[in-house]
């Protein structure tokens, strides 16, 4: 911890008294110090007034071209909305069934987290300035992963790695047209690992929902594997992709 | 900013006017290079422009501006375009005869000082000490809270008393 009258002792013109108080502060003396020294580097050569206007044309063009500025709800709701457009039509897509979960509530409980996780982590993925929102969300995807292992019956059924293998190649097929309406939508933002994962993680629920509704498997050795695996698998080579992608603007 | 968001282009180049030059003088200091500066000044009101729908009614406009310029001088360094510190010889040797005397070795000593400092703290430091943001409105524009900012700034602020401990002495 720093001490509580750093900010009064680093400002432009500190009071007499507070200046007294830096001599004796182990935290505000060396800092104070500091702060001083800086303050003898001149300011960097001013840019004369048209070098600098010469800056702002392609601002001034974009603006022309865009008097109106678009609402950031509008990317949001393109994210969670083929999101829960994907979730849904794989589920009503798929074949039915016989039921693999441990109870009921597990099965619509777990259904209902990972919808949650589609639609509303798609939306807060994109929400601005929400970073303590986003890692409460962070949470909420460690949750929903645990629920998704626990939700089975324990049944395994035959053929696992086989049957395995079809399940994560499902849901990364489902997957792959939302995770591109994700990429599209990150590069509008500064890059942030955060965001990225979460809008990741937001797809690749979409996916395992599918999944969830649809697998015979229940053991939980198949649904960590095969489900909940290339779930995270998807939202780590989101975050790396985007390194990868240009940025359209660089708002937080 | 009201206006800006719908389109007026006035009040843009009012901010423009009255942001640019602190702006790039940041940039100029975090990226250490002119032209980088010049690069990413556009960049962030470009980006401005473009992001603008995504600006919070009742939000502080300085901090959310200097995010974005953050944002786009990380963008850059992370591309591998971070330039490394000039030599001597790329210190300007002339200096119209207006401007304030400027101790060149003081100003390349501090540089590298800077460019010693992880990028947080650096950055904190930049924004309190050059650009006059207070440590609410740099935690606002980080996204972290502001004791977190204080503590980057102490630790920042230290470790330049430790580097620059001569030059302190001298001053103090």
């Amino acid at each position: 911890m720093s001490c509580a009258r750093l900010e009064e002792v680093l400002s432009e013109n500190p009071s007499a008294e507070a200046r007294a108080h830096a001599v004796t502060c182990p935290d505000c003396g060396p800092a104070l110090q500091a702060f001083d020294v800086l303050g003898q580097v001149a300011e960097p050569t001013p840019v004369p007034v048209a070098a600098l206007e010469s800056l702002k044309a392609s601002s001034v063009a974009e603006l022309r071209e865009r008097p109106r500025a678009r609402p950031w709800w509008v990317e949001a709701l393109v994210l969670a909305g083929a999101n829960a457009l994907v979730a849904v039509g794989a589920s009503m897509a798929m074949s039915w069934h016989q039921s693999q979960h441990a109870s009921l509530m597990w099965r619509w409980g777990a259904a209902g987290a990972l919808g949650l996780l589609a639609v509303v982590g798609g939306w807060i993925a994109v929400v601005p300035q929400a970073k303590r929102v986003r890692s409460g969300a962070l949470l909420f995807t460690v949750a929903c992963a645990v629920v998704a292992v626990l939700c089975g019956s324990g049944d395994a059924g035959g053929q696992a790695f086989a049957a395995g293998i079809g399940c994560a190649t499902t849901e990364c097929a489902i997957s792959a047209v939302p995770m591109l309406v994700a990429g599209w939508v990150m590069t509008r933002f500064s890059s942030s690992g955060l965001r990225v994962w979460l809008a990741g993680a937001s797809v690749g629920a979409a996916g395992m929902l599918a999944l969830h509704l649809h697998c015979p498997n229940g053991s939980a050795a198949h649904l960590a594997t095969f489900h909940v695996a290339p779930w995270l698998m998807l939202c780590f080579a989101g975050v790396a992709a985007r390194r990868f992608l240009p940025t359209f603007a660089h708002a937080p | 900013m009201e206006r800006f968001c719908a389109g007026d282009s006035q009040a843009f180049d009012a901010l423009f006017a009255r942001h640019a030059g602190a702006v790039r003088g940041f940039l100029r200091r975090l990226t250490q290079s002119e032209a980088a500066a010049d690069d990413l000044t556009q960049l962030t009101f470009l980006s401005l422009v473009r992001a603008r729908g995504r600006f919070l009614a009742g939000a502080r406009f300085k901090p959310w501006l200097y995010a974005i310029a953050a944002n786009a001088a990380k963008d850059h360094r992370r591309r591998g375009a971070h330039e490394t510190l000039p030599g001597d010889d790329a210190l300007p040797v002339q200096v119209a005869d207006a401007a304030p005397v400027r101790d060149l070795g003081l100003e390349k000593r501090v540089r590298e000082a800077l460019e010693q400092l992880p990028e947080a703290q650096r950055e904190a430091i930049l924004l309190h000490r050059f650009q006059g943001l207070s440590f609410a409105e740099i935690a606002e524009q980080a996204g972290v809270t502001e004791s977190a900012v204080k503590v980057r700034a102490h630790r920042g602020y230290e470790r330049l008393r430790e580097l620059l401990g001569d030059l302190a002495g001298e001053l103090s």
